[in-house]
């Protein structure tokens, strides 16, 4: 019961900031034409505004209506792959955009995309989807995607903070910039150690994806990184005044 | 990626300018560069002089350079009319930008 209230909770707070973070930034790209805000808004509208309540959907009419329930389970699975590879285009784009291996990587992830939508479809077509232990292997393949965008994420954001940091000290950084890639960094953390829970018990629970155990920890994960990724890229102006007022604080 | 222009600058005035050879400075421009979080393959003038007038003098007088201020006040001046690689765009203007900022 913990489990599936933490699991309610951390869908619909996800499928709340993946309209309000992901429109908000998909709408700059509108504006500004650059492809960073465009990559990001579609990675965090798509996983968590479209993937997750699809997914919530597909397992409520598992049983009810099988066949609609195969259909949500494709388009989930193939809307999570589309935003992890726009996650990993961000990654490239802003942090690594000189170098030819994420390129490689971006590359995979296009190829992942398409071997999931496949693999879903061809399952579900062959009457393979009927519970979550069928969906075990497409669940495990994606996580491990997923877990590489958020992880490369997580690791160029705390590497770019440590600079910034010393940037900072010297006069030559925005604080609030600054905490920027810190929060995106944890944002990512808690995303990869999500995928990291889901494809443990998608491994070895019966139940998958839908152990009690499973759904508070990945909900938990979900929580923190929905919140944190907010404060992030919509940050309230109390926030923004204790970031300053902290800084200003410290370089006396 | 090559180092920027704005490193290649400082390297060549403070090879002229003091004893030390074209390793060594290297070597400590690179120093400075990492402590102060920049890279030498996309620093911008302005982020130089930061690091030339904080950072440099105290590096150069550990090497045995007695008027490292000097030079590097003078290394500086210099670096004035040098246009930095604007090709593309730091992390840092992005993420200002995402958040909302300019």
């Amino acid at each position: 019961m913990i489990g599936q209230g933490v699991g309610a909770l951390s869908t619909l707070l996800l499928f709340a900031v993946g309209w309000l973070v992901g429109v908000r930034l998909l709408l700059l790209a509108k504006r500004t034409r650059r492809a960073p805000e465009l990559c990001l808004g579609l990675g965090i509208f798509l996983i968590g505004g479209i993937a997750y309540p699809l997914a919530a959907a597909s397992n409520i009419m598992g049983e009810s209506a099988p066949n609609l329930a195969w259909l949500l389970a494709v388009a989930s699975a193939t809307a999570s792959h589309i935003g992890v590879t726009a996650n990993c285009i961000f990654n490239w784009k802003v942090f690594r955009p000189a170098s030819r291996w994420p390129r490689l990587a971006v590359t995979a992830a296009v190829v992942a995309t398409l071997i999931g939508f496949a693999g879903n479809l061809s399952a579900g077509l062959h009457g393979g989807i009927t519970s979550m232990a069928d969906k075990r292997g497409w669940t495990l393949f994606l996580m491990a995607i997923a877990l590489g965008a958020f992880s490369w994420a997580a690791v160029e954001s705390f590497l770019y903070h440590d600079k910034l940091r010393r940037r900072l000290a010297l006069g030559m950084a925005d604080p609030v910039v600054v905490d920027r890639f810190r929060l995106w960094g944890i944002s990512s953390a808690a995303s990869a150690t999500g995928c990291l829970v889901v494809a443990f018990f998608a491994w070895t629970s019966p139940l998958s994806v839908m152990d009690p155990v499973a759904l508070v920890f990945s909900g938990a994960s979900s929580v923190v990184s929905a919140v944190v990724m907010t404060l992030t890229f919509m940050p309230p102006a109390g926030y923004l005044r204790f970031i300053q007022t902290r800084h200003a604080t410290s370089a006396q | 990626m090559p180092d920027s222009t704005v490193f290649e600058t400082v390297c060549d005035g403070l090879e002229r300018a003091t004893s030390l050879g074209r390793l060594e400075v290297r070597g400590t421009v690179r120093i400075a560069l990492k402590q102060a979080g920049l890279d030498p393959r996309t620093v911008r003038a302005d982020e130089m002089a930061v690091v030339l007038r904080k950072l440099m003098p105290g590096e150069l007088q550990s090497r045995g350079i007695a008027d490292g201020e000097r030079v590097c006040e003078a290394i500086s001046r210099g670096l004035g009319g040098l246009a930095s690689r604007g090709a593309e765009e730091s992390p840092e203007a992005i993420f200002k930008r995402l958040g909302g900022g300019a």
